[in-house]
Formats: C-alpha cells, sequence, structure tokens
C-alpha cells in the first residue's frame, strides 16, 4: 500500500518536476517558492524564505533519495531531521524507485527517439560447438568385398508369399473400391441425366414448372458427384498403394520374378483405366447436363426480357399475375406490343433463319471440339493403358526371357560344372593314386626307420637295464660279500687273538691251549666258497687244528726256561755225556756271564763260529724283541744237547708262527675283500 | 709228553728217584742181613746202601748218555688167543 501510494506520489512529483525542469534547468527550490514572498516585514520575509528552503530541500529530499544522501552527508544531524520528517529511507525504497524512474524515462525517450530507426546488427551465425573431427581407423589390409549372400529357398518363397497375400489383398481391396467408385459415378451420372431431363421438363413445361425438383435433382447430383470423388480418390489410392506393392516387390530382388507382379500391375492398370473411363462418362454427362443449362439460361435470359418488356410497356402491370382483368387500353397495348414482337421476332427468326446455319456451324464446331477434347482424352487414357500394357508386355517378355536365358544358362554352367567336376575328380583321384602310392612308400620307409630306431633305442635300454640290474645285483652281492667280508674281518682277528692269548681262563701252560678247529669251521662255514680261505683253512698245521698252539707267551716261557738249560747243557755232545760231563757244563755256565747286547737287524752270524752259548743269547734278544722268527731260525744252530733240547720248543713255535701267519693272512684277504667290495 | 726242554730235570728227577730207591733198598737188605747174619754189625747196612748208591748212580749214567731212549710202562691188556696176557706198552707222561 505504501509503495502503491509512494509510487503515485512519486508519478505525480515527477511529472510536476518535469514540467518544472522543462520550464527551467534552474535549480529547483529558489526560483519555485520565489513567487511565495510576501511583502510583509524583512523577517517575516526571511523565516518565510527559510521555512520554504528548508521545505523545499526536505521535498526534494523525500523526491531525490540521491540528493537527500548528499544532504545527509555534507549536512551534519539532517539525517534526524530527514528521517523524522520523510521516515527512514530504505535501500530497497530507493532503488525500487530508481528503477521506476529509469522505466519511465525509458519508455518516453524510446517513443520520442522513433525517428531514429535502429541499428540493425546483423545476427552472427550462431558459433556451433563443433565436435572434434573424428576418424574411425579403417583396416585397409581387410578386405571389404561384400559378398551378397542368397538367400534360402524358404526365405525367397516365404516373402513371395508374403508378397503374394499382400497383392491379393490390395487388388481384392482396390477392385472392391473401384467397382464401389464405379457405381458412385453411375449412380452421379444417373443422377446428373435425371437432373438434365428434369430441368429440361422443367424448362420445357414452364407452366407447370416445378423448380425444387430441380433443385433436389442438383443437390442429389452434387452430392453424388462428392461421394463419387471421394470414392474415387479412395479408389486410387487403393491403386497406388496396389502399384507401390508391385514396386516393392519388383525392387527386391527376391521377389522380382513374381508372375503374379505382372499380373497386380495389369490389374491396376484396368482398374485405373476403368477410372479414367468412367470419369470421361461423367464428364460427357456433365457437358451434356452443361448444354441443357445453356438452354435453360437462354430460356431463362429470353423469358427476362419478355418480362422487362412487358414492364417497359405496362409497368404496372403483373405479367404473372392471374385472375386480374385486363382493360382494353392495357390489352391493346398488349397486342400491340405483341405484334410488334410477332413482328420482330419474325424478322428475327428469318434472321435467325439465316443465322442458323452459321450458329450451327459454331454448334458444330463447338461439338467437334468437345468431341475432339474427349477423343483426346480417350486417347490419352488410351494411350497411357496402351502404354501400361505394353510395358507391362514388354516387362512380361522381359521376365520371360530371363527365365529361359536363365533356365538355359544354369543348364550350361550345370553342364559345364559337371563336366568340370569330373575332370577335377578324375584328376584329383590319379593324383589321390600317386599320392597314396608315394605316401605308403614313405610311411613304409618311415617305418622300418622307426622301428629300426626303435629297435636300437629298446636293445639300447634294455642292455642298460641289464647293466644296471648287474650293476644293482652285483651290488647287492659286494654288498654282501663287504658285510660278509666285514665279518670275516672280525672273525680272523677273533682268530689271531685266539692263537696269541688261547684260553684265558687256563690255569697252565696245557690249559691255556686252545684248538682253532671251531673257529675255523666258522670261517669256513662264513665264506664255504671261497677257494683261497678254504685252501689256507685247510693248511692250518694240524697241532693248531687238534689240540692248539701254545700262547705266545707261553712260548716265552718256555724259551726262558729253554735258555736256561740250554746254559747249562751248552757243553754236552748230542749223543749225551755222562754225568761228569754235564756237571762240568754246569759249572762252567755258572762262570760264563751273558752280557747283555745289542743286535741289530743285519747283524750277520757266522755258523761255523758260533757257539750255543751266542746263539741262545741272539736268540733270547730275539724273544725279547718279540720276533720268534728270527729266534727259531737262531735255535737251530743250537748243536749238542741244546737242540735236542730246543727240538719241541722249535716245533711248537713253529706251529703257533704258522698259524699266525695263516690267520694274517685271513685277515689280509678279508681286508682285501671288504675294500674291494666297499664302493 | 715232557717237553724236550724238561728232559734233562726229569733225567735228574728219575735219577735222584732210583738212587733213593737203591739206597734205601740196599740199607733195608743191610739192616736185614745184619740182623740177621751178621749179629748186627754195621758194616752190612752200609754196604747196602753202598751198593744202592752205585747202582742208582750207575742208571742215572746210562740215562744221560742215552738221550734218545724212550721211557715207558707195560700195561696189561687182557689175553691173547692162547691164554698168555698181552701187554701195550704206554710212553711215560703222556
Amino acid at each position: 500500500m505504501f509503495r502503491i501510494a509512494s509510487k503515485r506520489s512519486v508519478s505525480q512529483t515527477l511529472k510536476g518536476a518535469r514540467q518544472q525542469s522543462n520550464q527551467a534547468a534552474a535549480p529547483p527550490k529558489p526560483p519555485v517558492h520565489r513567487p511565495k514572498k510576501s511583502g510583509g516585514g524583512k523577517g517575516l520575509a526571511l523565516v518565510g524564505a527559510t521555512v520554504a528552503g528548508v521545505g523545499g530541500v526536505v521535498g526534494y529530499a523525500y523526491v531525490d533519495p540521491e540528493f537527500r544522501h548528499k544532504v545527509e552527508t555534507t549536512v551534519p544531524q539532517t539525517k534526524q531531521v530527514f528521517d523524522a520528517v520523510l521516515g527512514e529511507a530504505s535501500l530497497e525504497k530507493t532503488k525500487k524507485q530508481i528503477e521506476d524512474i529509469k522505466e519511465k524515462v525509458v519508455s518516453t525517450v524510446s517513443k520520442k527517439k522513433e525517428i531514429l530507426p535502429p541499428l540493425e546488427l546483423a545476427p552472427l551465425p550462431p558459433v556451433l560447438p563443433k565436435d572434434p573431427v573424428h576418424v574411425d581407423p579403417v583396416d585397409v589390409r581387410k578386405d571389404v568385398t561384400v559378398v551378397p549372400v542368397k538367400p534360402s529357398a524358404d526365405i525367397v518363397a516365404a516373402k513371395n508369399k508374403q508378397l503374394e497375400d499382400r497383392l491379393k489383398n490390395a487388388i481384392h481391396s482396390a477392385e472392391g473400391k473401384v467397382r464401389v467408385a464405379t457405381e458412385a459415378k453411375l449412380k452421379t451420372i444417373n443422377a446428373i441425366n435425371e437432373h438434365a431431363s428434369i430441368l429440361k421438363q422443367t424448362v420445357d413445361d414452364a407452366q407447370h414448372a416445378n423448380w425444387e425438383n430441380v433443385t433436389a435433382a442438383l443437390q442429389r447430383a452434387e452430392v453424388e458427384a462428392r461421394q463419387d470423388s471421394t470414392q474415387e480418390v479412395d479408389g486410387r489410392n487403393f491403386i497406388d498403394n496396389l502399384r507401390k506393392i508391385v514396386n516393392d516387390g519388383k525392387r527386391d530382388s527376391v521377389t522380382t520374378s513374381n508372375p503374379l507382379l505382372l499380373n497386380a500391375q495389369e490389374t491396376a492398370n484396368k482398374l485405373s483405366h476403368q477410372l479414367d473411363e468412367v470419369n470421361s462418362l461423367v464428364n460427357k454427362a456433365r457437358q451434356e447436363s452443361a448444354v441443357l443449362n445453356q438452354y435453360k439460361d437462354l430460356i431463362d435470359k429470353s423469358r427476362k426480357q419478355f418480362a422487362l418488356e412487358m414492364k417497359s410497356i405496362l409497368p404496372n402491370v403483373d405479367v404473372h399475375a392471374k385472375d386480374k382483368n385486363l382493360n382494353e387500353d392495357e390489352l391493346n397495348a398488349l397486342i400491340a406490343h405483341a405484334h410488334l414482337k410477332v413482328d420482330q421476332l419474325r424478322r428475327q427468326l428469318s434472321d435467325q433463319q439465316v443465322r442458323e446455319e452459321l450458329h450451327i456451324s459454331k454448334a458444330l464446331d463447338e461439338q467437334h471440339l468437345a468431341d475432339e477434347r474427349i477423343a483426346s482424352e480417350k486417347l490419352s487414357i488410351e494411350l497411357n493403358r496402351l502404354g501400361h500394357q505394353k510395358d507391362l508386355d514388354i516387362e512380361r517378355a522381359v521376365v520371360e526371357s530371363r527365365l529361359s536365358w536363365e533356365g538355359e544358362l544354369e543348364n550350361q554352367l550345370k553342364r559345364t560344372a559337371s563336366a568340370h567336376s569330373e575332370h577335377l575328380e578324375q584328376v584329383i583321384r590319379t593324383q589321390r593314386q600317386l599320392f597314396e602310392i608315394e605316401q605308403n612308400h614313405k610311411v613304409e620307409e618311415a617305418v622300418l626307420r622307426e622301428r629300426d630306431l626303435h629297435s636300437k633305442q629298446v636293445g639300447v635300454a634294455l642292455s642298460r637295464l641289464e647293466g644296471i640290474e648287474e650293476a644293482l645285483g652285483s651290488r647287492v652281492a659286494l654288498d654282501n660279500e663287504n658285510r660278509r667280508a666285514k665279518q670275516f674281518w672280525i672273525a680272523c682277528h677273533n682268530l689271531i687273538d685266539t692263537l696269541k692269548h688261547g684260553n684265558k681262563a687256563g690255569n697252565n701252560i696245557d690249559e691255556r691251549r686252545l684248538p682253532l678247529n671251531e673257529s675255523l669251521n666258522l670261517l669256513k662255514e662264513v665264506n664255504p666258497e671261497d677257494a683261497f680261505v678254504n685252501a689256507i683253512i685247510g693248511s692250518f698245521p694240524k697241532q693248531a687244528t687238534t689240540v692248539g698252539t701254545y700262547t705266545e707267551q707261553d712260548l716265552k716261557n718256555r724259551f726262558d726256561q729253554l735258555y736256561k738249560v740250554g746254559r747249562k747243557t751248552a757243553a754236552i755232545d748230542e749223543n749225551g755225556g755222562t754225568l761228569g760231563s754235564y756237571f762240568w757244563s754246569y759249572v762252567k755256565s755258572l762262570f760264563l756271564v751273558d752280557l747283555p747286547r745289542q743286535y741289530t737287524e743285519n747283524d750277520s752270524i757266522d755258523v761255523t763260529y758260533a757257539d750255543n752259548y751266542e746263539i741262545l743269547s741272539r736268540a733270547k734278544h730275539y724273544v725279547q724283541v718279540g720276533d720268534l722268527d728270527k729266534a727259531i731260525r737262531v735255535i737251530q744252530l743250537l748243536k749238542g744237547q741244546p737242540a735236542h733240547l730246543a727240538h719241541d720248543w722249535v716245533v711248537d713255535t713253529r706251529a703257533y708262527l704258522e698259524s699266525r701267519l695263516l690267520a694274517q693272512l685271513l685277515v689280509a684277504h678279508a681286508a682285501v675283500s671288504s675294500i674291494r667290495s666297499t664302493y | 709228553m715232557p717237553r724236550s726242554e724238561d728232559e734233562v730235570g726229569q733225567k735228574i728227577d728219575r735219577c735222584f728217584a732210583d738212587t733213593l730207591l737203591k739206597v734205601t733198598g740196599g740199607v733195608a737188605i743191610g739192616i736185614v742181613a745184619s740182623v740177621a747174619f751178621f749179629k748186627s754189625r754195621s758194616w752190612p747196612i752200609w754196604f747196602g746202601s753202598g751198593v744202592g748208591l752205585g747202582t742208582g748212580w750207575s742208571n742215572c749214567r746210562h740215562d744221560f748218555a742215552a738221550p734218545y731212549v724212550l721211557h715207558g710202562k707195560k700195561v696189561p691188556a687182557g689175553q691173547d688167543t692162547n691164554g698168555k696176557p698181552t701187554f701195550n706198552i704206554i710212553q711215560e707222561n703222556k
């Protein structure tokens, strides 16, 4: 409300201001209020002027918020005054006011500036955002020849069937429509004819003229004509539809050779021809009716003329008014006029008769022209029909010839193809035979080669397998032998132990002797097939196997005994001696001291000069060293009684040594076989 | 079977044993003879012991002088067909 009020006030004040500004461009406050100055006192005038000035300022500030703002900023304390007087100056309000003013100004300005034609800016064509050119990469190598796919017979049959159905439907509907159209046309013709006859009747029988009938007939004819035109359009549409289907069928390569197409086209041609003919009939009828119309027009004209004449003669007489008696003058005038008229008519008639020829000729010309037109129409129709027919015939002939040509070509092609295939077959057969022979040969060779290779490989593999088996067997045998050898080795070491130490539980020298039979038998059992072992076992001395040898230590002890007795009896002859000689030998031994001496390996012994003491001393040394072998050799050099005494010792020690050697041989054998069977 | 190195010792042993036996026998005969024939005189005893000693010496001397003689025992072993007893000779110390 406030806004509207302010608007109104603003507009009013604006008007006022404009008027003022139009009157003078001077500043608003002094000139407006100057006329108010009265002739009172000077102070009054001053006060009035100030009040007026202040009021003007306030008023102008009310009107112009910009001015108000300026005043507010320049003069202090005016804001409160303005606020109190004018109310708060809202920015919105001022904006609104500014807009209003602007609108008004603009509207007025635009009205005023109609003289200046606005510069027409040629509208720049809108810059359409163009898509970046995108080029699809085309594989150049790819073969892009499209092989036309020959549709299968089923599809062809189905399509043909479809086309035939469509054609049949279209033909039926088109025929129906054309029939209806024809009937409608015929009806139209009838209606026109009827109209013409009624018109003629009516015109001829002017006394009983019933123009309503004519009008009704005309209306009927027009209605019929409208109907028939719509029907005709329908029929033509249907024919066009039929034609379209035919064209479609022709365009489709599958159904081009359908015989029904030609028939359908023929039918279409026939139907259109029929329509054309009926049309021409209708036109003919129209023309006839037009002639009649002309006739009617002429009669109407003559009647009107007559009426005019009558009116001119007897302006107050209604010619058509019946039951009215004319007076004599009128009748006379009428008759006179009639006479004149008759006369005139007779002259006219004569004239007419003269002119009739011309008229007739003219009419004939017209008729001729009309006939010509009709004939030309008919001719054109016929030509059209004939053209269509010819086209059809040509097409049919083309189709037939094409069919026959195709059949012939097909036959020829078949023959050629069969001949070619026969030839190819023959060639292929011979090639195949050749190839088979070659192939068989090759296959045989390859098979032989492969077989050889295979047998070789199998042989190699078998021999390798045998080798492996043998190796495995020998491995097992070796393992067994190794194990046996190890056991044998242990047994031999046991044997040596037995030899050396005898029966350790024995209390005296004889009990300590242990026969080797058992251990030897065991060894034999362990190695029953070893000839070497058997020979060695067989060559053990009998003493060792049966009663057993003396132990080494016992032998040494026995040598000590032998040494003592030997020294005591060293001087005794081998055939014994007297008691005195024994005694003497004993005494001699008491006085001979055996000094300990070192004998080396290479010490030689002079047999001729070596006495028993020397020999015993050496032997003792060897025994102490443990070299029983050398001790025996030396002991055998003894002579006399000591040799006799040493006999048993020598035998036993030799048996022991023999046994020990054999046992050591067995150990060596065991070690060797163990090493041999070790892998 | 004696071992050969013990032969001399065995011979000495045998000598002493034999000599002792012979002396003892001689002494005994001398005592008997002395008592029975010689009115308890002592010389038969000495004589007997002397004879026994001499016998033993002689035996010993022979033994030492024959080193290859084998000493053995005669053991009866039943009868032969004529009813005479048979003997086996077994070596000494065997």
